[in-house]
């Protein structure tokens, strides 16, 4: 579709590229393009800088995989951190989710993925393996997983508890059920079977 | 039905994909054994209504609304979660690979009731019992025939005489069992023993996932799963990649399944 632009070629080429990001249709990257295109030249060279530098200096952290400019990262090398729990999230955006809410001190662990056989993701594709020597030198008492509560995010969670309570570390899963804003006329048997059998004493 | 037209479907979910910020693709096996793909605006959401109804491996029931484009799902309302079946990483793992399957043989606006009702109840089957592989290969064998691919099981593909107990091959690419006499030149033959011949029509004549179980041990369920792997990925035309998995999960662990295949007739 882009091909048919009537445009000079690198201004295509842009919005070739930018359509191929997640959340942009070709309408969306026309409009970028064309922005980027008005951006005086400082500001277009600062965002190809962005670009480049995150692709430049990025790293995996060596203990949780999160990504990084050091190696290990702040969490990992921070001195007031709780290394006895672990927390076992999907991606790095929900490592920022969890900073963000600021009542967890522990220390991560990012699958970059979850499970997801029908997609050819298995466990291989994960950074799953690179869990277990963490939890070899008795340190961490918990490992607390955080992955999405969906059908994908649950087998991933039913495969890490697997291999790590063999270990004697407590596994804990965070609590399902309803949302806070929900309504429960309108929740799922699964999510309300869920809420029910966490349910706390007030 | 002209755009705007709200219509209700009830079905299984077989996958979902994440759309754009907040919204969620879904791929239905609907009651007629078509597939159908729809639109839930702002289903990730949090707070969103229709949210926990939309899981893979949900029977639901669903309001739509008919667009020009994908149709959008306006209510959703679980009537079957598999509660049981997705605590169990075995069954989840085979329910995966089960889903695949109807997913590459289910057709968009192609109705096949009978491929529906095998798909529910080899979901319930599972969910009954994890631990019997036996579902998976009835599931196969099976599925292939309510699509028309059924492997000639009674007859050489051949020679077109009565296939004798003892005196059989197989191959895919001709459509079922070989008696050892025909050899048609370029075909793939496989060998395929009595018990596997045995487990096979069984299979085939009690197609109701909770039919009486087999015994088949290890041996002999790698050979028979053997065969229709090989069936089903000559007639879908590449791998089901969820196997793998399911495989992983499962071990390859003894299979003990009740009663002796040596009970049944040929």
């Amino acid at each position: 579709m882009n091909q048919n632009i009537p445009a000079p070629a690198p201004v295509v080429r842009l919005i070739q590229e930018l359509n191929r990001l997640p959340g942009i249709g070709p309408k969306s990257a026309q409009r970028l393009a064309y922005y980027i295109i008005r951006l005086p030249a400082q500001e277009a060279q600062e965002l190809a800088d962005a670009v480049l530098g995150v692709k430049d200096r990025i790293i995996f952290c060596s203990i949780c995989q999160n990504l990084t400019e050091i190696d290990p990262c702040d969490i990992c090398s921070g001195p007031r951190r709780d290394r006895s729990l672990v927390c076992v999230v999907e991606e790095p955006l929900d490592v920022l989710a969890m900073e963000r809410a600021g009542f967890y001190r522990g220390l991560y662990h990012i699958l970059h993925g979850v499970i997801s056989p029908m997609n050819g993701v298995g466990p291989e594709n994960l950074r799953i393996r690179e869990l277990l020597p963490r939890l070899q030198d008795g340190s961490v008492k918990e490992v607390i997983i955080g992955v999405n509560p969906t059908l994908e995010g649950d087998a991933t969670a039913m495969y890490v508890h697997r291999l790590v309570s063999p270990l004697g570390i407590k596994v804990s899963n965070l609590a399902r059920g309803l949302p806070v804003g929900g309504q429960l006329e309108y929740a799922d048997e699964v999510t309300l079977s869920r809420a029910y059998q966490g349910r706390r004493e007030f | 039905m002209p755009p705007g037209r709200l219509y209700r479907v009830q079905g299984v979910v077989l996958k979902s994909a994440q759309m754009g910020e907040g919204d969620l693709l879904v791929t239905l096996l609907t009651r007629d054994g078509s597939k159908l793909r729809a639109m839930a605006w702002g289903a990730r959401k949090l707070t969103s209504r229709k949210m926990g109804h939309l899981e893979p491996l949900t029977l639901v029931d669903l309001a739509l609304s008919k667009t020009r484009g994908i149709d959008g799902i306006t209510q959703a309302q679980s009537l079957e979660t598999f509660a049981v079946l997705k605590s169990s990483l075995e069954a989840t793992a085979k329910a995966f690979y089960l889903s695949e399957l109807v997913d590459g043989f289910a057709l968009e606006g192609g109705p096949n009731p009978p491929m529906y009702d095998l798909f529910l109840g080899a979901l319930r089957a599972v969910q009954d019992s994890a631990d019997d592989s036996a579902v998976v290969l009835r599931f196969q064998l099976n599925l292939l025939q309510v699509n028309g691919f059924m492997p000639e099981l009674y007859r050489c593909v051949d020679c077109r005489r009565r296939i004798l107990p003892g005196d059989h091959r197989f191959s895919v690419s001709l459509g079922g069992a070989l008696c050892s006499g025909c050899a048609p030149p370029g075909a793939a033959i496989a060998p395929l023993s009595l018990n596997a011949m045995k487990a096979l029509r069984h299979f085939h004549r009690n197609p109701a996932p909770d039919a009486p179980r087999l015994r088949i041990p290890p041996a002999l369920y790698e050979e028979i799963k053997s065969l229709l792997d090989g069936a089903v990925r000559y007639w879908l035309d590449r791998d089901i990649r969820s196997a793998k998995f399911m495989e992983h999960v499962d071990g390859r662990k003894a299979k003990t399944l009740h009663p002796n295949p040596s009970t049944q007739g040929v």
